[in-house]
């Protein structure tokens, strides 16, 4: 795989973030099945939150794209391609390249029109025609977009990316543009929780959720200190230097994503999904169908065709925190135990 | 420019469960009369999923409008190349346009301004769409139904649009574990392979599609006969409904019901079906004893004997016992049809309360959103838009794109589509006179300028007087439990909210005003409580905070929520003696004046105690009043009872 251009500011590698393993979990599952939905990482600062999401890129697999196509097409992939490559297509003119997967981010201060893409008006002064000038869900289809602080974005702009998000395509009717073009991406947002919440219906588009904390233990700190000095003092060796851990992670992703379609999930185990979401009393039917496929990817993550309990287990707090129902202002916090004794363990 | 993206399609009959939506959405096919239908439901309930799904079953094309339309594209604008090359000015079509002969759908309907959705109701309705703009003035007719969904947790919509839609059914999805397993089996296998997913349901599909094609031969010819418009008027009468709107769409959805079933005639069962269907948003604001009694009122209407009334006693003795002199016991007299006289009855005696209701700082119940309380009693005397969640137009640059507008300014926040539109068909004249080199000369008089539009937020700030005479008669409690409710409302609605407290010790701002609201939580269960009541001095804290914060947040709609028995006993100067704490108190909020900025007071006396200085107080600053007890409405048993009504109607 590529490494990080020289001129790219190079970010601490992701093998080597100390603990934070719900985190790593959250993100790695959306890696292997995008369809989860996307993480939403609560925690303070400092918790390597944003280190971890933009050092992600260092292990994503490669992908397939159409080139020159501005939404980075997957030729794999007919029907979720944009008018102008599915026209390219009845004529075989398509050319793909092997890219990087990238983590796109979203500028806190991004505007609507940068978000969904707007009237190129560049193009309309020089020539007096209208063409499309894409924007950021475009440049984050078949990538990962990232929004840090995602609770103090506009509201109608979180609604805009989740709305994208869910249906997989980016419908742009205005300033005398309408288009459509395929905008499928995993949304990765963090945010701290001292500074507001987000709405609970957002909350709930959200896939997964996990609150990360600060390392208390003293000699784990000191790990994260020591290797955050070596970093600083050679950033080019230290990353050399994971680079097998970094290749194998990589590598292990992408076999996930292979053995992802093979995995069963037995009656039993769609069973005990069920059981589980309506003893935690969730609401609608986004839980179930979260579990039911973070479970999978977890299964596939680890080399396994079937789905166990040990794989419920493991996805069940990031797939219900957050959307267990709160009663006026109490804190409410996944509970392990009554977890296995629902799934009788 | 290139068109649009295909979506791979999830079969209608593949749909699990919401059986009244899906019957719902092929009545509006089945019938072209019925023009809109409202989908509500929690959200990840197949709402959107069973809106989509419609397509192929109804062999129309499904338009889809996005949140972050404008209004141009909505209705359609000047055609921006023919004018500029060739000076020509022609309409380029617009969403509405599209969706002739269509399906129009709004998904999230009420994040939409209301204003957008005023208009896109309008020319469904009216199946005629008016352009007046840049130039262009035209009319084109547009036969088109709307299909929309909402969250019901995520703010709402008002009456006057609720009573706009033909339809409003809730998406009822199923709860029980057989159901729940299902749904995830289907989307599994929708999921590995959605083509042959799809080819499993292709029957059951065109089955429904023969369904709905001969419901609508048989629904052109049918007609509504004299007696069954009689009992739905009846009906609507007796449910309070103002307008006849709802009866016209109930008798539509009749017709459709009963095509769909192969019949022209219409029978008692199709019109107790679409009373449910058609009415129940249509009733006035529920507050207070008044709980959903629709499916009684439609039974007793249609010569059913009513058990839900059985089964309402059952639940409710105490209530009944209580009211049973003035709300009769058959629901025969016409439901009482006065918002305010609702309102004011909100303090009954509701029973008892589930058990997990947190005791230990009072009872929380569902408060009255103040906002609605004050857009009910401007209603009664002029009809008006509620005060809150009314988007507004700010002046700053940020908030949303909706429209643009003629500006003079310098600097403008320019509209760029607009202005080469307005600049578009001088072109050639232009060009003509001079050549600049530029592909499009644009002048001063075609600057346009963005209307952008923000929901308005609100800021909340509490001012609890926490001195002893509120402990005295222990209603510190109630105090908690009234400020839990109603922030619990507004957390979710995201507004701000402060929270400060005074008594002799201290005028503390414990909380600034800020999203963080959970905060307050703890702060309640820690108030420290001094003896007497520098209200004097409160007020005129509140009132240097309040101008400063107005001139921050310019764009706000700012409260301050008073809770306090206006018992004032500490003078501005502590050691003046003369004057009497209550009538400066008084003064000073009389002469209290900061636009923007609306008083709430909270009277934290009983509310049959002989002396009100609350009241007094509120009149002086011209504050709406409520006591505690008026803080409290219906209980989430009462909202739980008029599902299982409405379940047991399906069945």
């Amino acid at each position: 795989m590529l490494m990080p251009m020289a001129n790219e500011t190079i970010i601490f590698p992701f093998v080597r973030v100390v603990g934070q393993d719900k985190m790593k979990k959250g993100l790695l599952l959306n890696i292997v099945d995008p369809g989860i939905g996307g993480v939403l990482i609560k925690g303070e600062k400092g918790t390597a939150k944003s280190t971890s999401v933009r050092s992600l890129a260092q292990v994503l697999p490669p992908r397939l794209s159409v080139v020159g196509c501005p939404y980075h097409c997957d030729p794999r992939f007919p029907k979720r391609m944009c008018a102008d490559c599915r026209e390219k297509l009845a004529s075989d003119a398509i050319v793909a390249e092997e890219v990087p997967t990238s983590v796109v981010e979203l500028p806190l201060s991004a505007t609507e029109d940068r978000v969904s893409g707007t009237l190129d008006l560049e193009h309309v002064l020089k020539t007096g025609e209208k063409k499309f000038e894409p924007g950021v869900l475009a440049q984050a289809n078949g990538n990962i977009l990232y929004v840090d602080e995602v609770n103090l974005l506009d509201d109608h702009i979180i609604d805009l990316l989740l709305d994208s998000a869910a249906m997989g395509v980016n419908y742009i009717e205005r300033e005398g543009v309408s288009f459509s073009h395929p905008a499928k991406f995993v949304l990765v947002g963090s945010m701290n929780p001292e500074e507001g919440s987000l709405r609970p219906q957002l909350l709930d588009r959200f896939g997964l959720c996990v609150d990360v904390e600060g390392e208390k233990d003293v000699s784990v700190r000191m790990e994260v200190i020591r290797r955050r000095m070596q970093f600083d003092a050679d950033p080019e060796g230290y990353l050399a230097s994971c680079q097998g851990e970094t290749d194998s992670l990589r590598k292990k992703i992408e076999e996930a994503r292979a053995l992802l379609p093979k995995v069963v999930l037995s009656d039993k185990i769609l069973h005990d999904i069920v059981h589980v979401c309506i003893h935690f009393k969730m609401e609608g039917h986004r839980a179930d169908i979260t579990m039911m496929r973070a479970s999978k990817a977890n299964a596939a993550l680890e080399g396994r065709t079937e789905v166990t309990k040990e794989d419920l287990r493991t996805v069940a707090p990031l797939v219900l925190g957050h959307r267990l129902k709160k009663r006026a202002f109490e804190e409410v916090t996944f509970d392990m135990k009554e977890l296995d004794i629902c799934l009788g363990i | 420019m290139p068109g649009h993206m295909m979506v791979p399609h999830y079969p209608f009959p593949a749909v699990y469960g919401m059986e009244q939506a899906k019957k719902a959405l092929m009545c509006a096919m089945a019938n072209p009369k019925i023009k809109t239908v409202l989908i509500k439901g929690a959200s990840g309930t197949g709402k959107t999923l069973v809106a989509r799904s419609l397509g192929e079953v109804s062999g129309k094309s499904i338009v889809n409008v996005p949140l972050n339309v404008t209004d141009e594209q909505l209705f359609g604008c000047l055609d921006l190349e023919s004018a500029i090359k060739e000076g020509k000015i022609e309409l380029q079509e617009g969403l509405l346009q599209r969706a002739d002969g269509n399906i129009l759908y709004m998904d999230d309907v009420n994040l939409f301004e209301q204003r957008m959705i005023n208009g896109v109701i309008e020319a469904v309705l009216s199946g005629r769409v008016k352009i007046e703009r840049e130039n262009i003035s035209t009319t084109y007719d547009v036969d088109t139904v709307l299909i929309a969904t909402m969250n019901v947790h995520d703010s709402y919509l008002s009456p006057v649009i609720l009573d706009h839609f033909d339809i409003c059914v809730d998406a009822d999805y199923p709860e029980d574990e057989a159901g729940r397993t299902e749904i995830l089996r289907r989307s599994l296998a929708f999921d590995e392979d959605p083509d042959t997913f799809a080819s499993e349901y292709a029957d059951e599909e065109r089955a429904i599609a023969e369904k709905i094609g001969k419901a609508k031969e048989i629904a052109e010819g049918a007609v509504v006969s004299e007696s069954i418009a009689r009992t739905i008027a009846s009906v609507s009468g007796k449910m309070g409904i103002d307008g006849t709107r709802g009866d016209l769409s109930t008798a539509n959805v009749a017709v459709a019901l009963a095509a769909l079933d192969g019949r022209s005639e219409v029978s008692d069962v199709d019109l107790e079906e679409a009373a449910v269907m058609c009415l129940s948003h249509r009733r006035k604001v529920v507050r207070g004893r008044r709980v959903d009694r629709m499916e009684k009122v439609v039974h007793s209407s249609v010569g059913f004997n009513t058990e839900s009334r059985a089964i309402f006693k059952a639940v409710h003795p105490a209530r009944d016992a209580k009211h049973g002199a003035d709300s009769d016991p058959d629901g025969e007299t016409p439901e009482n049809s006065d918002p305010a006289a609702v309102a004011d009855d909100s303090h009954v005696f509701r029973g008892k309360e589930s058990e997990d209701i947190i005791t230990k700082i009072g009872e929380t119940f569902e408060t009255i959103d103040l906002f609605e309380q004050e857009g009910a009693a401007k209603a009664r005397g002029a009809s008006s838009t509620k005060g809150k969640r009314v988007l507004k137009k700010t002046t700053t640059r940020s908030g949303r794109y909706v429209g643009s507008r003629f500006t003079e300014e310098r600097n403008p926040d320019l509209a760029f589509d607009a202005t080469v539109r307005a600049a578009a068909p001088y072109q050639i004249k232009r060009h003509k006179e001079k050549d600049t080199g530029m592909a499009v000369i644009i002048e001063k008089p075609d600057m346009r300028e963005k209307i952008r539009e923000t929901r308005s937020s609100s800021t909340f700030l509490f001012a609890v007087d926490t001195s002893g005479s509120l402990i005295i008669r222990n209603r510190m409690v109630a105090v908690k439990g009234a400020i839990l409710s109603l922030l619990k409302q507004h957390y979710v609605k995201k507004d701000r909210v402060g929270f400060m407290t005074f008594n002799e010790s201290a005028i503390q701002m414990l909380m600034q005003p800020s999203r963080e609201v959970e905060t307050i939580y703890r702060l309640l269960d820690d108030l420290a409580i001094g003896k007497r009541t520098p209200l004097s001095a409160a007020l005129q804290y509140l009132s240097d905070y309040m101008s400063m914060y107005i001139k921050k947040r310019p764009d706000d709609d700012c409260y301050v929520v008073l809770v306090t028995d206006g018992g004032a006993n500490i003078c501005l100067d502590p050691d003046d003696t003369v004057t009497d704490p209550i009538e400066e108190a008084l003064g000073i909020a009389r002469r209290m004046n900061i636009p923007g900025v609306k008083w709430i007071v909270i009277d934290s006396e009983k509310k049959f105690d002989a002396v009100h200085h609350a009241k007094d107080l509120a009149d002086a600053l011209r504050a709406t009043y409520y006591t505690l007890d008026d803080l409290k409405v219906v209980t989430y048993e009462e909202m739980n009872l008029v599902r299982t009504a409405k379940q047991r109607i399906q069945k």
